[in-house]
């Protein structure tokens, strides 16, 4: 599942790289809205493509895929960016470790392995912080917890298409360990964003903070 | 700033957050709007454990009572958020009356097969 928001640089790239790799794989776009020519890009490239007539956000988009994959009854649904960000040579080592390790969610971590690339900056600053504040309240060590490469198996698909103000985010990861979920990682490297704009940025990613820290420490404890 | 009035300030800030909670868990409010709810019980409970952050800030200002200069901070506060409100609120105004739209054609298309 690639959720997509004005991509219309990188997109065809990455399907084409991601289907080449990843033949068995069903790729569903869902276009969040885009105002530029992602949709038809995709569209007229012959890939499946979902449009959400506005903009809805990152979990809206994802919601919409899980219930794709939910309605067909397909086992996993992965959370691949549209941005080049994700290497598709990695996703059958996701689903093998989704099985051998009976997990729920499999996350394509930077910072596993001897020579982890890690993540840099305020950035890499913000995933640790967040990392320690889920193994103090869960006791499970995420070594990526902001790592966007994420698969999920079917158990989840009802948490993430009809619970609210649940996405494909680190506090919501925290949640379902909480819920009883079991999460795997494995050691991946990921590449530059190659267009596009993250929508972490200034004010947004102190917000993005502030939420995440406060759902995992004090939320978390209350919410049904 | 009296002894009392900071007392109240630290209740009503208590007061604030357990109905935050409470929202949160009953599903009225997402997380992400309930952060500002409880940043804003936090600095209501700063100013009241440091009365004297109050009384540098109304010398600076030139306020002449802090607690006048505590609920005008407060004031401004609820003022900034009320207009982020009314903001969001025109954005998911427009954002229903363009599905309906979408909506609608979508299904005179569908009738017109």
């Amino acid at each position: 599942m690639v959720p997509a928001f004005n991509e219309e640089d990188v997109i065809l790239t990455t399907l084409a790289e991601l289907a080449a790799t990843c033949p068995d794989v069903e790729i569903l776009v869902v276009n969040d809205g885009s105002a530029d020519a992602t949709a038809a890009l995709v569209a007229d490239a012959g890939y499946h493509c979902v449009s959400l007539p506005v903009n809805c956000g990152l979990a809206c988009a994802f919601a919409t895929g899980v219930r794709y994959a939910r309605e067909r009854g397909f086992d996993a649904v992965c959370q691949f960016d549209a941005d080049g960000q994700h290497e598709a040579r990695y996703l059958p080592t996701m689903v093998c470790a989704m099985e051998e390790g009976d997990a729920d969610v499999v996350i394509a971590s930077r910072k596993l392995g001897e020579d982890a690339q890690g993540v840099h900056g305020a950035r890499g600053l913000g995933s640790s912080l967040i990392s320690s504040l889920i193994r103090l309240t869960t006791g499970v060590r995420i070594a990526d917890p902001t790592s966007g490469y994420r698969l999920f198996g079917s158990a989840l698909f009802d948490a993430f298409a009809d619970g609210f103000d649940i996405g494909p985010e680190p506090d919501s990861l925290a949640w379902l360990i909480r819920q009883g979920a079991k999460v795997a990682e494995i050691p991946c490297e990921m590449a530059e964003r190659q267009g596009g704009r993250s929508y972490l940025n200034g004010f947004s990613s102190v917000a993005y903070m502030v939420r995440t820290c406060l759902n995992i420490l004090v939320f978390q404890w209350i919410r049904r | 700033m009296s002894g009392t009035l900071r007392i109240w300030l630290i209740i009503g800030a208590v007061v604030l957050f357990a109905i935050v909670c409470a929202a949160v868990r009953r599903e009225r409010i997402r997380v992400a709007d309930s952060a500002f709810w409880v940043v804003f019980s936090l600095v209501i409970i700063f100013f009241a454990l440091f009365p004297q952050v109050a009384y540098w800030l109304s010398g600076l200002v030139g306020v002449q009572s802090p607690s006048n200069l505590v609920f005008a901070v407060i004031i401004a506060i609820l003022i900034l958020i009320d207009m982020a409100s009314s903001a969001k609120i025109s954005r998911l105004c427009a954002k229903v009356e363009e599905l309906s739209s979408h909506l609608a054609l979508d299904e005179d298309e569908e009738d017109h097969e």
